[in-house]
Order: C-alpha cells, then sequence, then structure tokens
C-alpha cells in the first residue's frame, strides 16, 4: 500500500494494517467455522467440560482464541509511521 | 420490556435505605457533568463532542463498553436464552464479531479522523466520497437507528422504575426523570460528562454482571445440574443448532460485525482516543468481554427455565427481575446484591442512550443544520445550537416513549436493517478507490428496499438470514458492480486535492 500512497494522502502515515495480511484472515475463517457448530451431528449434545455441553464448551473456547489473536493482531500488525500517536507527527 | 418486573411475583421492592442510595447515585451523575463542565478547553465541536480528543485508556474502555452493552444484554438476552437454550452461545460470538469489525476499517478512518479533524462519521463520508446527497441519506439513516436504540432505552427505563417503586411511581414520571438527570450532564460537558459516566456506569455493569455469575446458577444447584436438568426436561435446548440454526449464527456475526461497528457513538469514540495507543489497548481488552457480559446472560437466561418453568413468551422478558426476586427474598445479603444489580441495569441503559443522544445531537448539528441551515455559524454557536438539539432530541423520545401507538411498535424496532446498510461506506469506502458516492447511493438504496422491504412483508429471515444482512448482499453486489464500471484510479490525497473545503480543513 505505501509503496503507491502518494506524498499528500494522509494515508501514508499507517504503515501496517491487517487488512493487507491475508494469512491473518486464514486463521479467522478457520476460528470462526470452529466457533459455528455446523459440523456436529443433529441433535448432538456431548459429555459436559465445565458445566457445559462438549459443542458449546468448542465454542466458546474458539471465541477465546479468536479473541487472543486478535489482541496480537491488533499490537502487531497496526502501526503507523510515527508510532502510537494516531498519525500525528 | 413494557411488562418488565410489572407482575406481582416478579415485583422488586426496595425499601427506603436502597432508594436512597440509587438516588445518590443518580444525582452524582449530574455532579459528574458539572466536573466535566469546569474541565472543558473550549467552546469547540472538537473539545463538546469527543472530549478534546484526549480520552485515556481506563475512560475509552469503560465508555466503549458500557455503550456496547445495553439494558438489552441483561434483559433481552436473558430472556432470548430463556427461550433458545444453549443455542444463544451465538450471542458470545457476534458480540465479539464487533471487535472484529473496527479492525476491518477502524487503522484507516483512524488516522484519516486524526489529520482531517472528523468530528462525526458523516464527515468522514463526505470527505471520502464528495456526495452531499450520501452523506445526507447516511446521516438521516444513522439519526434514524440510533432515536430507535434511545427509544427502546427509555421504554426500559421506565419499566424498570414502576417495578422498583411496586408501580406507586408510573414508568412516565421514570421516563421524564431519568432523561432529564441523563440530558442534563450530557449538556453540561458533553463527551467528557459521557465518558466519565460511563467508567462508574461500565465499573457498575462489570459488577453486576460477576455478582450474577456468582449468585444465579447456585438457585439451581449449579451449572452442571441446570444442564443435566434441561436435558431431560426440554433436551432441544442443550442440542447443538440445526444447519439453519447454524446459518442465523453466521447471520448475527454479520449483522453485527458490520452494524453495531458502525454505530456512530462507537466510531466517535474511536475518533476521541487520546492516542492509537489508548485506542488499541482497549479494543484489545473489549474482544474478551462478551465473555463477562453476554456469556453470563445466556447462563441466568438457562439457569431460570429451571428455577421458573413454564413462563410464557411475553413473561420471558422478565426473567432477570424474577431471578433478582428469587434471590433477594433469600438473605439480606441477597437484597443488598440485588440492590447494585438494578443500579447495573440502569447504568447499562442510562450509559447507552446517553452516547446515543450525543452522537444525534452532534450529526443534526454539524451535518444538517451547519451544512444546510447556516454555513457561517462558528464553533461556540454550533456546540450551543447542539446542546439545544439535545433537548429537543431527549423531548420528542420521551412524548414518543410515554405514549408510542402499538402500530408503530414495529417500524420504531428497525435499526440494525437500516444502519447496516451504511457498511460499505466505511468497509469497502476505505479500501476501494474506484468506489463512487453514486455507487454506494445506489447500493444504499438498494439494500434498504431489500432489509426493509422483506421485514414488512413478514420475511425478517431468509433461510436463517436476516432480512437486512440479505439487504446487505445486494448493497455489496451493487458497489462490487459499480466499481467494476467505474474507470479511473483515485487515492484518498486525489480526493482531498480536489476539495478546496478539505484542504482548508486539513491545514487547521
Amino acid at each position: 500500500m505505501q509503496n503507491h500512497v502518494p506524498e499528500d494522502d494522509p494515508l501514508r502515515y499507517l504503515i501496517k494494517e491487517p487488512r493487507r495480511i491475508r494469512w491473518l484472515w486464514a486463521v479467522y475463517l478457520f476460528l470462526y467455522a470452529v466457533a459455528i457448530p455446523w459440523y456436529w451431528p443433529a441433535g448432538y449434545r456431548g459429555p459436559l467440560i465445565l458445566g457445559l455441553p462438549l459443542w458449546v464448551a468448542v465454542s466458546l473456547g474458539s471465541v477465546v482464541l479468536l479473541a487472543g489473536w486478535t489482541c496480537w493482531v491488533i499490537f502487531r500488525y497496526w502501526k503507523t509511521i510515527d508510532g502510537d500517536t494516531n498519525g500525528e507527527q | 420490556m413494557e411488562t418488565l418486573m410489572g407482575n406481582s411475583e416478579s415485583q422488586l421492592t426496595f425499601g427506603w435505605g436502597s432508594l436512597f442510595l440509587i438516588t445518590a447515585y443518580l444525582l452524582s451523575m449530574i455532579g459528574i457533568g458539572w466536573l466535566a463542565h469546569r474541565k472543558s478547553q473550549s467552546h469547540s465541536l472538537a473539545d463538546f463532542y469527543l472530549g478534546g480528543r484526549s480520552l485515556g485508556f481506563l475512560t475509552l474502555f469503560l465508555t466503549l463498553y458500557a455503550t456496547q452493552y445495553s439494558g438489552n444484554t441483561l434483559f433481552g438476552y436473558t430472556g432470548i436464552a430463556y427461550r433458545m437454550g444453549f443455542g444463544w452461545t451465538a450471542s458470545i460470538l457476534f458480540m465479539f464479531s464487533v471487535i472484529m469489525g473496527y479492525l476491518l476499517f477502524a487503522p484507516r478512518l483512524v488516522v484519516l479522523a486524526r489529520r482531517q479533524n472528523f468530528i462525526t462519521p458523516g464527515d468522514y463520508i463526505s470527505y471520502r466520497f464528495g456526495s452531499p446527497w450520501l452523506t445526507l441519506l447516511s446521516t438521516l439513516l444513522m439519526i434514524y437507528a440510533l432515536a430507535n436504540y434511545t427509544l427502546a432505552q427509555l421504554k426500559a427505563m421506565g419499566a424498570a422504575v414502576e417495578g422498583l417503586t411496586h408501580g406507586s411511581v408510573p414508568a412516565s414520571y421514570g421516563i421524564v426523570t431519568l432523561a432529564i438527570i441523563m440530558v442534563l450532564y450530557e449538556t453540561l460537558g458533553g463527551m467528557r460528562s459521557v465518558a466519565w459516566t460511563d467508567v462508574i456506569q461500565g465499573v457498575l455493569l462489570l459488577v453486576g454482571f460477576l455478582l450474577l455469575l456468582f449468585m444465579v446458577p447456585k438457585l439451581a444447584g449449579g451449572l452442571s445440574t441446570v444442564v443435566e436438568n434441561l436435558t431431560k426436561s426440554t433436551p432441544s435446548k442443550v442440542e447443538v443448532p440445526t444447519l439453519e440454526g447454524c446459518s442465523t449464527w453466521l447471520s448475527y456475526v454479520f449483522l453485527f460485525g458490520c452494524g453495531a461497528a458502525i454505530y456512530p457513538q462507537a466510531i466517535q469514540r474511536l475518533y476521541a482516543s487520546r492516542s492509537l495507543k489508548v485506542l488499541k489497548r482497549s479494543l484489545a481488552l473489549m474482544t474478551f468481554m462478551p465473555l463477562t457480559t453476554a456469556l453470563i446472560a445466556m447462563i441466568c437466561g438457562l439457569t431460570a427455565i429451571i428455577v421458573l418453568p413454564d413462563l410464557n413468551s411475553e413473561e420471558t422478558d422478565q426473567v432477570l427481575p424474577r431471578l433478582c426476586s428469587v434471590i433477594m427474598n433469600e438473605s439480606i445479603v441477597g437484597y443488598w446484591l440485588v440492590v447494585v444489580i438494578f443500579a447495573a441495569a440502569l447504568a447499562a441503559l442510562m450509559s447507552t442512550a446517553d452516547s446515543a443522544l450525543l452522537s444525534m445531537s452532534s450529526m443534526i448539528t454539524k451535518d444538517i443544520f451547519r451544512v444546510y441551515l447556516s454555513p457561517q455559524s462558528s464553533e461556540a454557536q454550533l456546540t450551543s445550537v447542539g446542546k439545544w438539539c439535545s433537548w429537543v432530541i431527549i423531548t420528542l423520545l420521551v412524548v414518543l416513549a410515554i405514549g408510542t401507538d402499538k402500530t408503530l411498535i414495529r417500524l420504531l424496532e428497525l435499526k440494525f436493517e437500516v444502519l447496516i446498510q451504511i457498511a460499505p461506506c466505511f468497509f469497502l469506502g476505505l479500501y476501494w478507490k474506484r468506489l463512487s458516492g453514486s455507487t454506494v447511493l445506489v447500493g444504499m438504496m438498494a439494500g434498504l428496499i431489500v432489509g426493509l422491504g422483506l421485514t414488512v412483508m413478514g420475511y425478517p429471515r431468509v433461510w436463517g438470514l436476516h432480512a437486512g444482512v440479505v439487504g446487505l448482499m445486494v448493497n455489496f453486489a451493487c458497489c462490487l458492480l459499480g466499481s467494476r464500471l467505474t474507470a479511473g484510479y483515485q487515492s484518498l490525497g486525489d480526493i482531498a486535492r480536489s476539495r478546496p473545503d478539505d484542504q482548508a480543513r486539513s491545514a487547521t
């Protein structure tokens, strides 16, 4: 992105953004696919994990992973050219 | 929500001590408004509507939290979990998806907002597309959605007060009193007041949810016992959803990821952060909050199926007050814990309503009054108009909340179906340089016609997908087609250069 940004484009201050990194979204796609319980047999409940049916525990586990993954993505792949000052010099 | 705590079995009868504490809490909100007024640095719009873009980590995080989780999370979600069972695990996923929605557009929007001094979402739309019609339509849709949102909070406030006082204070008195308190502190200090009161309201809400997690499952012998009993009595409530149910989960993810993430009050909080570091920390922490709110609301709803069996569909909105009624009758500790939970419920309602009210006032003042009625007004004059505007909006909404005709209710419930059609402006507009204002406008109209048309014709869901999401698909398809047909590349720099107004704004 930055290679093509003109001098007066405000977005030149943004040097890293998650949306541009495709493999990050592949991980999101995988975690969402696990979180939505489409792959269990009809009428399934499963054993209780921490008081929750297995399929619920798996969905919640995926949400926890999604949250942790998002934290990492936010801190690792969202950066401006002048640090953390919202693009202000 | 109108029937909240209205049934004799579920009435919460608080004594004078607890009523005094709740009154003191409400009056302290006005005190905070006064402090925020003293702290204001100028009469500029940025100072009033964005707190001078100076919100620190704790304030930003708690105002995002208190604004995102409304009274509906407490009352509505417990009722839905009662009806649906574990299928409502979807709520935890879609509340998380709001933060993922931010991640898809906030990095660019935040940089632009700082450099171009955006106050409202309309400022961005005007800057990016340069289409007055698109800006006007988007602003009107956002105001409509927020008005509905605030109206729902006001009605719930009235029902809560009526229940609290055993019916001796009518709902209308509760609505008027709480609305006056809200608008007083909001007009005193603008975003500072709202954000600072959100700090207290956010902490109360968090404490309220944790107390619910601590007390409610015990009523039925713990979560495992609840699930075992449900498996025997209503197995469908613990079984995995059908494929159509899973399709609805996906639809909710789009509805909240694209709709709730572009609530104007949420976007203005992105603008108002002190720095990117503060914003990133706040959003990172917000990713975990569905586990402390929506998950707990679901557990309460599930426990209620065992503790309060055989509620009919209308009564399920009373699940939480009825559970509280059971808890407060058990012990004096339970009584005081329920007082805290009740204060948390008021906090949830007020923190959402005040943010929406401030946001509506900013859009009417900046995007409509200034553009169409008084382009020469100074910032101080506009700020003053904004304060009057808040009083006018709240008066109209209070009148509607007290006297809404039943035939109007369905119309007033529509908000996501409408709001979500603005999503392409942000999710595509920040990335697709060839996307023009006219294309987005056509897509928005097509999305609205499909979304509202399906709803009005009695198809709120199609193959498990919400009507608004189906409309959004049509909207996105129009944008895709339109941008393919449009030749030429324009960077955001080109767009800025081509408009003298924006050059001037950028220079200031």
